[in-house]
């Protein structure tokens, strides 16, 4: 019997090697294993292979060179892929979550602020479509939650079967704190606004709460925003711990290539907000905008925006990027594996 | 692994060294053995020594042609300034 150096390894390296596709190793993942105990036993140090070996995972799953023409290895790939388009558009959920926290939208809707430029228009038009971009991928996870329900009668039994049930309900218990903190929300912030009219300024107070209870809910909101991330990593699993035939996948893979667009276009969007906030001629200094207990001058707002859509940006377009290409090739995976089916490979 | 190391002085990663087996492999330049007590070995195939042998002919007329073009210039340079100075 072979010798299994792999517990003797520290964390990252077995995490590194756990990285590779199942296709890998089955194939090379033993002799992996025994180098890397190679080297701790010559007092090497594992750092640089990790790294490595993480470098190399992520070639073997965007270049499967000499991945086997099989139903499961072609199956596992679009599975994988499909869990890489989706897992980004939650994480882009998050970066819209930041944004949308600027007020711009709010007071620049009440038309009293002083008149806006082209670029003022294009940001409040981009932070509106922005506001929508939350609901859409939250309905995909929806549809992702129901697509892995499908799945029950064949997902595994006794103590693991449990925890796949957990993994199937976390998503929904998500939802339900959505909607609870949303409606707390609406209820509980006071909206603020001290708007210029003419040569006034004039205070808008909106009914609503304590400004502590706006805090806490914002923070709240926050917190749902990595909740839903928690999601669809709990979808994801549920899928991969499920006895998934490849027909299964296929409104998965609709799925990814949906998010993947949302979330490309959801870049775009960012970018063209960060670019019209940026070119709208600044304020008078009168001119104050705000929403919740805090009230800012426009100008600090500007600054503001200037200095973090640039990154929040340049992250967005990155993770667009990764999931269109995980969407492509879970398009052309499920391809594979069906025609590798028919051929009863 | 070690002999690589020793005789090129190049420390190869895991990673590395098994991404580059698989794509030896996938093109049908090395294929797999029998696997004794520990490891997979691997045996060239005869269209691998061919690559192989045709890629180190490569190798051995770039670096003629480049130590004969360094050799002339060492002579010029040399030979130029040993003149110079006599």
């Amino acid at each position: 019997m072979r010798k299994r150096p792999v517990n003797e390894l520290p964390f990252a390296a077995r995490w590194a090697l756990r990285a590779y596709p199942d296709w890998w190793r089955e194939r090379y993942g033993q002799d992996q294993e025994m180098f890397l105990a190679d080297l701790a036993r010559e007092g090497r140090a594992l750092r640089g292979a990790v790294v490595d070996l993480i470098v190399g995972a992520l070639r073997a799953r965007l270049r499967p060179a000499g991945m086997p023409q099989s139903v499961p290895a072609w199956r596992d790939r679009t599975r994988a892929s499909i869990a890489w388009a989706t897992v980004p558009a939650m994480a882009g959920l998050v970066l819209v979550t930041v944004i949308t926290q600027h007020s711009f939208l709010d007071s620049a809707q009440g038309g009293s602020l002083t008149a806006l430029s082209t670029g003022g228009r294009v940001a409040t038009e981009a932070m509106s479509a922005l506001a929508l971009a939350p609901i859409v991928l939250g309905i995909c996870l929806l549809v992702g939650w129901a697509l892995v329900q499908r799945l029950a009668d064949r997902a595994p039994r006794g103590r693991a079967g449990r925890r796949w049930l957990l993994l199937v309900t976390a998503p929904f218990a998500g939802g339900v704190i959505e909607i609870g903190v949303s409606l707390l929300r609406a209820k509980l912030s006071p909206h603020t606004f001290v708007v210029s009219v003419g040569s006034r300024l004039e205070t808008v107070v909106l009914p609503g709460g304590h400004p502590l209870a706006a805090s806490f809910l914002s923070t709240l909101w926050d917190v749902f925003a990595l909740a839903s991330l928690f999601s669809v990593f709990c979808v994801v699993l549920a899928a991969r711990r499920a006895d998934l035939q490849v027909s299964d996948l296929r409104g998965g893979v609709w799925l990814a290539q949906f998010t993947a667009l949302v979330l490309f276009l959801v870049a775009l969007t960012v970018v063209a907000w960060g670019i019209g906030v940026t070119h709208q001629a600044p304020f008078p200094p009168a001119d104050r905008l705000g929403i919740g207990p805090g009230i800012r001058p426009w100008a600090g707002v500007q600054t503001s925006i200037a200095a973090e859509w640039p990154l929040i940006s340049a992250c967005l377009v990155a993770i667009s990027l990764v999931a269109a290409r995980a969407a492509i090739t879970a398009r052309r995976s499920y391809k594979v594996a069906r025609q590798l089916l028919v051929l009863g490979a | 692994m070690k002999d690589v190391e020793d005789f090129a002085g190049v420390s190869l990663g895991p990673g590395t060294v098994f991404g580059c087996l698989a794509r030896l492999e996938e093109r049908g330049l090395v294929e797999p053995l029998e696997p004794d007590d520990r490891r997979h070995p691997y045996r060239l195939t005869a269209a691998g020594a061919t690559v192989l042998k045709e890629q180190l002919c490569e190798l051995e007329r770039v670096t003629s042609t480049g130590s004969a073009r360094l050799d002339a210039s060492t002579r010029r340079l040399f030979g130029g300034t040993a003149g110079a100075q006599a």
